[in-house]
């Protein structure tokens, strides 16, 4: 805030406080919608690809762990069916379930431990499912009847050679499950069988290659653990998840103990299995969660670093611009003054003139007192002589007194007061009494014409009625003995009109562009300075208003004060000067 | 201190100015040193005073209402060329002295002056306006002594006298 132009009511810092408020507002307007305009579609567009890059990676997380689980189920596979390969090579051996003697049956065994240590026993069954050869823990299973097994009957009723069995309890009331095959032998039916351990089955899972803190296990179409860790589950507990079974691979996300894992899931051709691995999100997606931290990061940087930037550049930005424009306030105020600055140094001339008639005449009449007392000229000295001169003088030093102050009122640096008036009262004021009275003695009509409900301005009153007097009394001189002189007042755009006409000699043309020069003047010497119209405008200026003229010569004049009512409207853009045939607009721009 | 002689006529100034005080002030203190003095606040009325009266030497200010100063300063020496004017103004300025100057002005002075050095000038003026006369009168009397054999002894008589009367003017 400036501290000079902290006057109330001062124009000039009303102005500028306008000035900051303007830019203030300007300047938050304008980073924020910058700043909208850069960030919105910033984080729309880091969204899109946040959206992308999570989708593309997930499925990038969930593919890896379905091939992992297909590899592992491959590898399963692939066990499984030499485990087959192990029992019909068996079967390959025996032509009858008759031949299955204990020691062959011993025999039988530890090849295929040797081969494979899961598998727990084995036994050979005739057509009618009676167990004649077993060799293993449970020598009791000798000669049992499994025609009424679930897996014998499979076997030997399905088209398929061989047979693997969902884990169960059976017999020995332990979790195993059993691989199968069968061969025709002539006109008889053979099958082998052997068990295998689900826990060294699972060992063999756990063996193959697996991802980092993935969990494997092994479900049947009934959801039913074949295979798990046991610290996970159960042997033939419900899994809690069970893998949709129209996809022969795939992955889901699913939520597990309040984990959110991803299970891969692939379903075994041969047996009614599915081989699922679980992985949890922070493993699974590793990648796409350090891809995202990164973006994130990234992205804060460069909204903080476009923030910022943006906010200081607009900053300075407005701020110059504000600079400038503040500047150019002053350089008006300035350029107004200076102008009327050298409106006094044209003045001076005219000044110099006005003061030094009269003091030329006050020397000439002091010389004439002095001639008075100089007995070689042997004039006659009287008293009433001597005091009729020195009235001379002190008429002259009056006279010169005027001038000067009014000089002086044209050339102060005004600081006005500005208070409500009513045009109506100040125009009316000027006129009444001495004015009116005079020119009812002159014989000139006086007419007032004013607007009722004329709304009242902010303006100093005593500046306004100098104006007024000042038309007035041209108005007068221009009529002289007989005539009219009307006063107006209305209230049209936003401004109030206030208009002195007479039907005096009017002004001709040529004389429009000059009657507001200071020092103008059509009257004789010691009749006014000239001055009046020219302080008039320079006053009715300071209050961003301007003085028409119209004139017709021969037929009389009218002068017209425009005042704005809220001069800070014509702020930042001020019309232009001017001029048409008959009239003249005075104002506004210095 | 009396300039005037009972035989020679006083020094006729005239002066114009619209500063009515001023104007009677600075008469009256010429009269009462001597001069003869028409004082009009007017130009047109200057010329008029011209016309009617032998002026030697007029004292003129600029800014007149009606007819200003360098019209009246030009009108003046055009119709009377020994003449001569001083300017006496409140106005002053390089410009104006010059261009009145080159009118035919044979001062240019500001005001307030002091009447000791207005008479001063007066006095140069009226030296050249004397000394020109002077010079005329010569002149034509050279003139006559041409073709003077060829006309009357009358004549020639009537021209001297006519030429000592212009001299006067």
């Amino acid at each position: 805030m400036a501290q000079l132009r902290e006057l109330p009511n001062d124009p000039q810092a009303a102005v500028t406080r306008r000035t900051e408020q303007y830019f203030r507002r300007l300047r938050f307007q304008r980073k924020a919608t910058l700043l909208l305009a850069v960030l919105v579609p910033l984080a729309v567009l880091s969204l899109y690809f946040h959206i992308q890059f999570t989708y593309t990676l997930k499925a990038s997380g969930k593919i890896h762990l379905a091939a992992l689980a297909e590899s592992q189920r491959n590898t399963i596979d692939q066990f499984l069916q030499e485990r087959v390969a192990n029992i019909v090579d068996l079967l390959e051996h025996f032509e009858d379930a008759a031949d299955a003697t204990t020691s062959t049956m011993a025999v039988c065994l530890q090849r295929l431990r040797r081969i494979c240590d899961s598998f727990v026993d084995v036994g050979l069954l005739n057509a009618e499912g009676i167990q004649t050869g077993y060799a293993g823990p449970f020598p009791a299973l000798r000669g049992r009847d499994y025609s009424h097994e679930a897996w014998f009957r499979s076997l030997v009723e399905g088209n398929s050679e061989y047979h693997i069995s969902d884990i169960y309890l059976g017999f020995r009331n332990k979790p195993h499950f059993t691989v199968a095959a069968k061969q025709r032998k002539g006109p008889r039916l053979l099958v082998a069988r052997a068990t295998l351990d689900p826990e060294k089955f699972y060992m063999f899972l756990r063996s193959i290659g697996h991802g980092r803190g993935t969990d494997t296990a092994i479900i049947n179409k009934d959801g039913l653990y074949q295979a798990v860790d046991p610290k996970r589950g159960e042997l033939l507990a419900p899994a809690g998840y069970r893998p949709p079974d129209n996809k022969s691979l795939g992955a889901d996300e699913i939520r597990a103990n309040g984990d959110s894992i991803v299970t891969a899931y692939a379903w075994f051709q041969r047996v009614p299995w599915v081989l699922v691995v679980s992985q949890p999100f922070r493993l699974a997606y590793a990648e796409m969660y350090h891809v995202r931290r990164i973006m994130m990061i990234m992205t804060v940087v460069i909204v903080l670093i476009s923030g910022v930037g943006i906010w200081l550049t607009t900053d300075r930005l407005l701020r110059r611009a504000q600079a400038t424009a503040e500047s150019r306030e002053t350089l008006r105020w300035q350029l107004f003054h200076a102008s009327k600055l050298a409106a006094i140094g044209e003045l001076a001339a005219g000044v110099a003139h006005e003061i030094n008639n009269p003091l030329a005449a006050i020397a000439a009449t002091t010389g004439v007192l002095r001639d008075m007392l100089d007995p070689r000229f042997g004039l006659e000295w009287s008293r009433e002589e001597t005091l009729k001169q020195l009235d001379e003088i002190d008429a002259m030093v009056y006279r010169a007194r005027g001038i000067i102050t009014q000089l002086m009122g044209f050339a102060r640096k005004s600081q006005p007061t500005l208070v409500p008036c009513n045009v109506n009262d100040i125009l009316d004021g000027v006129v009444r009494g001495l004015k009116e009275h005079e020119f009812l003695l002159s014989g000139i009509r006086l007419v007032r014409d004013y607007q009722r409900d004329l709304p009242t301005i902010l303006a100093d009153p005593d500046r306004l009625s100098q104006v007024f007097l000042n038309l007035i009394n041209n108005a007068g001189d221009a009529v002289k003995e007989s005539g009219t002189i009307t006063l107006t007042t209305r209230f049209a755009e936003g401004c109030i009109r206030a208009s002195v006409a007479d039907t005096g000699a009017g002004i001709p043309p040529e004389l429009m562009d000059k009657i507001f020069l200071p020092f103008y003047t059509t009257k004789e010497v010691g009749k006014g300075t000239g001055l009046g119209l020219s302080i008039s405008l320079s006053i009715v200026e300071s209050m961003n208003g301007r003085i028409e003229v119209q004139s017709q010569p021969g037929a009389g004049s009218t002068f017209t004060v425009i005042l704005p009512l809220n001069p800070e409207d014509e702020f930042l853009s001020r019309t232009e000067k001017s001029s048409d045939g008959l009239g003249a607009e005075k104002g506004q721009e210095p | 201190m009396t300039v005037q002689t009972p035989e020679t006529r006083k020094i006729h100034l005239l002066i114009v100015d619209d500063e009515e005080q001023f104007l009677r002030a600075t008469a009256k203190r010429l009269e009462v040193r001597g001069f003869q003095v028409t004082a009009v606040d007017r130009g047109e009325k200057a010329l008029e005073a011209a016309e009617k009266q032998t002026i030697d030497i007029a004292i003129v200010d600029l800014k007149m209402p009606g007819m200003d100063g360098e019209k009246t300063l030009s009108a003046l020496k055009a119709r009377h060329p020994w003449m001569e004017v001083i300017i006496l103004t409140g106005h002053g300025s390089i410009d104006s002295a010059v261009k009145c100057t080159q009118s035919g002005a044979y001062s240019y002075l500001q005001k307030p002056c002091e009447l000791d050095r207005l008479l001063e000038v007066v006095t140069e003026a009226y030296k050249r306006r004397v000394m020109n006369k002077a010079r005329i009168k010569e002149e034509k009397m050279q003139e006559l002594l041409g073709p003077a054999l060829s006309q009357s002894p009358l004549a020639i008589l009537e021209k001297i006298r006519q030429i000592e009367q212009d001299a006067e003017g």
